[in-house]
């Protein structure tokens, strides 16, 4: 049984932005994620879940029972902010006690939860401290603290890293996962970045205006996205309007040979991931070719980002780099393919 | 260069309007006790503790006047804090037709001269029979009191970050708790500025508790006001001393008040 | 959202409600039973109840004389709890009862007040005072003069037994004999000392009361006629030109006086604190026992004393009257019949209490009264009650006053 399920939801907002999520399960200790562009109702979805956004339709499920109509103090669901969101005028342990004590818990058992809950997320000893003198990241650990506490049913977390610098959420990111599997939390995530979701959902759901586009396992979504928008989102940005007749696909200006599963299907776009690709100059090699002209080349951490003009189109290529291997503009280049990773749709 | 001469003139200005504010005080005191410290004289006249006699004689009433005066500027402030909480949200937070307008209502008692709209004010107190009773005071005392509550108000509100209150709302607190809390919180800096205003109004205000009150609830600004205004410079210095001691303790408990509901208001 | 702007709208309401107001009349009661009952009947009447006198609060001997003499005598021989209301101006209970009688409200809370001049005429013109009532008051009838012009006019507007005299004053200079050996006696060796003494006088700028008043006297010195102003007669025209010799005065003294006459003070306060630094050699009051009371409280040198000029020295007398919806009118008229008693007049005119001028009659004392009245010595700076009695002049019109004050400004001040 799911641990979240989410029946036609609908919200409207005026003039023009609708949420509508016909269907979404997430499983007991499971970490979901959610991708997608800004904008596309991320936010929404999760405030809808928490209670802090009432739905104009639909039904939320938790642990086998509707909560709908289920003020948001009386979920216990934990939600997580991009901001940190600490009471100022409150020490450490009393943000990270505040549910507890709104709770009416025991004075002892507070005290206790609370260290706990700072040893948790690697701040022992910060108890007294104002928010004011904390760091960032120290910020957004008391946050993690004060919703971990409370031993939610289910974590909420809305882009809760995208404000700290890059090691941090790195850190950040590792902190959540180890978390989650020692406490097979329920965590529902919610980034734009593709490398936080490869990293850390198990499963997750790409959506874009307001609608999901398609739920899986990260690598099950990118090796098989179910259209244009998906794969475009998840990074897959060569894609080719053409048709299929006998073993090739035929774009603007050339073909492509297809792999012996794809001949004779139809097909409106070929996908190519820009790492399947690769530039050769002079090798011989068995497989497949295209012939290109390179315009444009970056290079990030490892790798070079290429853009090779095939006839009138342009690919984009991931290449690694290697020491004597180098890439100049303007250079006629071969391209070689696998023809069983193309993505047809 | 510059910044080093700013940095001298500094405690040059701030003994500066500490002398502005001392010296006045000096003379109050000097003429308080029957002396007069004036140009050219180097030294204030012998002194005289009669004034100071006349004021605590309990036949003089100063201490009933003292007292009428606390409980009219603690209630009235009490309802204004009670009134324009509502009236502060609204203005803060909603967008409605004619906001601006209800603004400029709100402030306008503030903006008005009282002479201009006492008689108007006193025919209804009249007819609402009202007048020469101490609530009838407190309630002409909203008027000049009120705009500044709801002013300090509206900033406090306009400042405050709703996003802690969902977060509370998220930790398990019901209204009253995250109100409490949280909202309350970060109002008290706006309650504490409105509050000291309203008070000192209140304590100062001559006219409206004159016409009102009708000379049956007599404030300590009443006794004190025909002896300032040239009957007896002597005497009237003394109750000025007085009203200021008054105010000051005050603001002072007032300050202290809100300070440790603040720190009582700490969790644990 | 709704709510809270209901309650915002609800806000607004009760702030501008007061400014709204609607007008009703009510009838008033006269309590003509009360002027045609026997006295002892309204003592009877007013036994048990709480008079509110409402009079003008700023000077510590009056308030005194009300507050520790007549309060505990009315309250124990009367049976009367006394409230004595301290006031800034008279002003302020006209405005007060005027606003009262629009609006309709019969039972008011001014019992008695201390009103003369153009506020009694204000109250007259507008039928704000209960009464006539002073010829049902056994002291009255017993203790004064009721056809003494001071008496019967108040500032020269006839009374018409709406007020009962209380007190009587009188402007007097204040001088310092250390540094004057002998004070002008008219308004002319005025001039010629103020003209030896440059920098040494100076009288405080209308409207302050004392200062205006100085200007009365000053024309009653120089004009020939001053019998000719007790009773309004002239328009502002005709009466601003016919006393260019007051102007004249004024402008010719102007050079010579404190400040060269730039700035004046601006109330009597100022001057007498010029007077107790020294700065200036005289000062000024309308009560003749002034002097006196500033030296016991030490702030005026030992050496000052009092004169008046032969021309003579403007008196008038200060009264008691009952606004048309005092709520307790027989305690009201019990406790001004006390108050002209031979005993609380005697203790009023002791300087050591409030040194008021009395109002009642020096004819109608009987021997022993005339006995205890001796008995009590004006201070050594103040003049005797028949040096005073002899030169005493009625205030003119009170419809002048203003006149007089705005032509100071014009004539004077502006030059």
């Amino acid at each position: 049984m799911a641990s979240i399920t989410i029946k036609n939801l609908y919200k409207y907002f005026p003039p023009s932005f609708a949420l509508q999520i016909d269907e979404l399960m997430i499983k007991e200790g499971e970490f979901f994620g959610i991708i997608g562009p800004s904008g596309c109702g991320k936010t929404t979805l999760l405030r809808l879940i928490t209670g802090l956004t009432a739905p104009d339709r639909g039904e939320i499920w938790l642990n086998g029972r509707e909560i709908t109509k289920t003020p948001p103090e009386k979920r216990n669901i934990g939600l997580i902010f991009q901001e940190p969101r600490l009471f100022p005028h409150f020490t450490v342990e009393e943000n990270v006690g505040f549910g507890l004590k709104m709770k009416k818990s025991r004075r002892r058992d507070i005290k206790a939860k609370i260290d706990e809950a700072l040893e948790m997320v690697g701040l022992t000893g910060f108890n007294r401290r104002y928010p004011s003198a904390l760091s960032g990241g120290q910020k957004q650990r008391v946050a993690l603290a004060r919703a971990l506490v409370l031993e939610p049913k289910a974590l909420l977390m809305d882009e809760p890293f995208s404000a700290l610098d890059p090691e941090l959420r790195v850190e950040m990111r590792f902190l959540i996962k180890k978390l989650q599997q020692e406490k097979k939390i329920t965590i529902i995530f919610i980034t734009h970045d593709r490398e936080e979701a490869f990293t850390l959902f198990e499963r997750m759901a790409v959506m874009q205006e307001g609608k999901i586009l398609q739920t899986g396992t990260p690598l099950h979504i990118y090796n098989q996205p179910q259209n244009i928008k998906v794969a475009n989102f998840l990074g897959i940005n060569n894609i080719l309007p053409g048709y299929i007749e006998g073993n090739y696909f035929y774009t603007q200006g050339f073909r492509i040979l297809l792999g012996a599963a794809n001949q004779n299907q139809t097909a409106k776009y070929l996908l190519l991931k820009p790492e399947s690709l690769k530039i050769v100059n002079g090798e011989e090699d068995a497989r497949p070719f295209l012939t290109g002209t390179i315009e444009e080349i970056t290079f990030q951490t490892g790798f070079y980002h290429i853009k090779v003009k095939v006839q009138s189109q342009s690919l984009n290529i991931i290449q690694k780099y290697q020491p004597g291997k180098n890439f100049t503009p303007g250079a006629e280049v071969k391209i070689l393919y696998h023809p069983e990773e193309i993505i047809l749709l | 260069m510059v910044s080093r001469l700013f940095k001298l003139l500094i405690p040059v200005f701030l003994t500066g309007m500490v002398l502005l504010n001392i010296i006045p005080l000096l003379l109050l005191i000097f003429l308080s006790l029957g002396s007069s410290w004036m140009w050219p004289h180097l030294f204030p006249g012998p002194i005289s503790l009669s004034s100071w006699k006349y004021v605590i004689n309990p036949a003089a009433g100063s201490l009933p006047a003292l007292k009428t005066s606390l409980q009219i500027a603690l209630t009235a402030t009490l309802i204004n804090l009670i009134l324009a909480m509502p009236a502060a949200k609204s203005l803060a937070h909603y967008h409605f037709k004619g906001r601006k307008a209800c603004e400029l209502i709100l402030l306008l008692p503030a903006l008005i001269p009282p002479w201009a709209v006492i008689t108007g004010i006193h025919k209804t107190f009249i007819y609402l029979n009202l007048t020469d009773t101490m609530s009838g005071v407190i309630l002409a005392h909203l008027l000049p009191t009120l705009p500044y509550m709801v002013r300090a108000l509206t900033i406090s509100f306009a400042s405050i970050d709703y996003s802690l209150e969902e977060q509370a709302y998220l930790l398990g607190g019901n209204k009253s708790q995250t109100f409490f809390y949280i909202t309350l919180p970060q109002l008290l800096p706006g309650i504490a500025a409105g509050s000291i205003l309203s008070v000192l109004i209140s304590l100062s205000e001559y006219l409206t508790t004159l016409i009102i009150g009708g000379g049956q609830v007599l404030t300590l600004t009443l006794v004190m006001f025909p002896f300032v205004n040239g009957g007896n410079p002597s005497i009237g210095a003394a109750y000025s001393l007085l009203f200021a001691l008054m105010a000051l303790i005050t603001l002072f408990s007032l300050d202290t008040f809100i300070n440790r509901y603040y720190s009582e208001n700490k969790l644990y | 959202m709704f709510k809270k702007i209901l309650a915002l709208f609800l806000t607004l309401g009760l702030l501008t409600a007061p400014l709204a107001g609607c007008r009703q009349t009510a009838s008033l009661s006269p309590d003509k039973e009360l002027l045609q009952a026997d006295f002892s009947q309204i003592q009877k009447e007013a036994r048990g109840q709480t008079v509110a006198i409402y009079m003008w609060g700023g000077d510590e001997s009056v308030n005194r004389y009300m507050d520790e003499w007549v309060a505990p005598r009315v309250e124990k021989e009367l049976g009367i709890k006394l409230k004595r209301v301290p006031i800034n101006d008279a002003r302020e209970m006209i405005n007060k009862l005027l606003t009262e009688k629009e609006a309709g409200k019969t039972k008011g809370s001014i019992d008695i007040m201390w009103i003369n001049g153009e506020n009694f005429k204000l109250a007259k013109d507008n039928d704000l005072l209960w009464g006539p009532f002073v010829d049902k008051l056994p002291n009255y009838n017993r203790y004064i003069d009721g056809e003494d012009y001071q008496i019967k006019y108040d500032f020269g507007e006839d009374t018409e037994g709406l007020e009962a005299p209380w007190g009587k004053a009188q402007f007097v200079f204040i001088y310092d004999s250390n540094k004057i050996a002998s004070p002008p006696d008219t308004v002319e060796a005025l001039k010629a000392w103020i003209k030896d003494n440059p920098g040494r006088f100076t009288y405080p700028a209308p409207p302050d009361f004392t200062g205006s008043a100085f200007i009365r006297q000053i024309l009653a010195g120089v004009s020939s006629n001053y019998d000719r102003y007790l009773t309004a007669s002239l328009d502002r025209e005709s009466l601003e030109t016919e006393i260019t010799p007051l102007w004249d005065y004024l402008n010719q003294i102007k050079p010579y006086l404190w400040q060269k006459g730039i700035t004046y003070p601006e109330n009597i306060a100022k001057l007498n604190e010029l007077y107790a630094q020294g700065e200036v050699y005289m000062t000024m009051s309308y009560n003749p026992n002034y002097a006196d009371n500033m030296i016991k409280q030490g702030r005026f040198p030992a050496t000052t004393r009092t004169f008046v000029l032969k021309n003579g020295s403007l008196a008038n007398t200060h009264y008691l009257a009952i606004p048309f919806n005092a709520p307790h009118k027989a305690g009201a008229m019990a406790v001004i019949d006390y108050l002209l008693s031979f005993e609380a007049q005697l203790a009023k005119f002791d300087p050591a209490n409030w040194g008021d001028g009395l109002a009642i009659s020096l004819a109608k004392l009987s021997p022993e009264e005339k006995e205890k009245l001796k008995q009590i010595k004006p201070g050594k700076a103040a003049l005797s009650p028949e040096e005073l009695e002899k030169y005493k002049l009625p205030e003119l019109s009170g419809a002048y006053v203003d006149i007089i004050e705005e032509g100071w400004f014009n004539h004077v001040a502006k030059n």
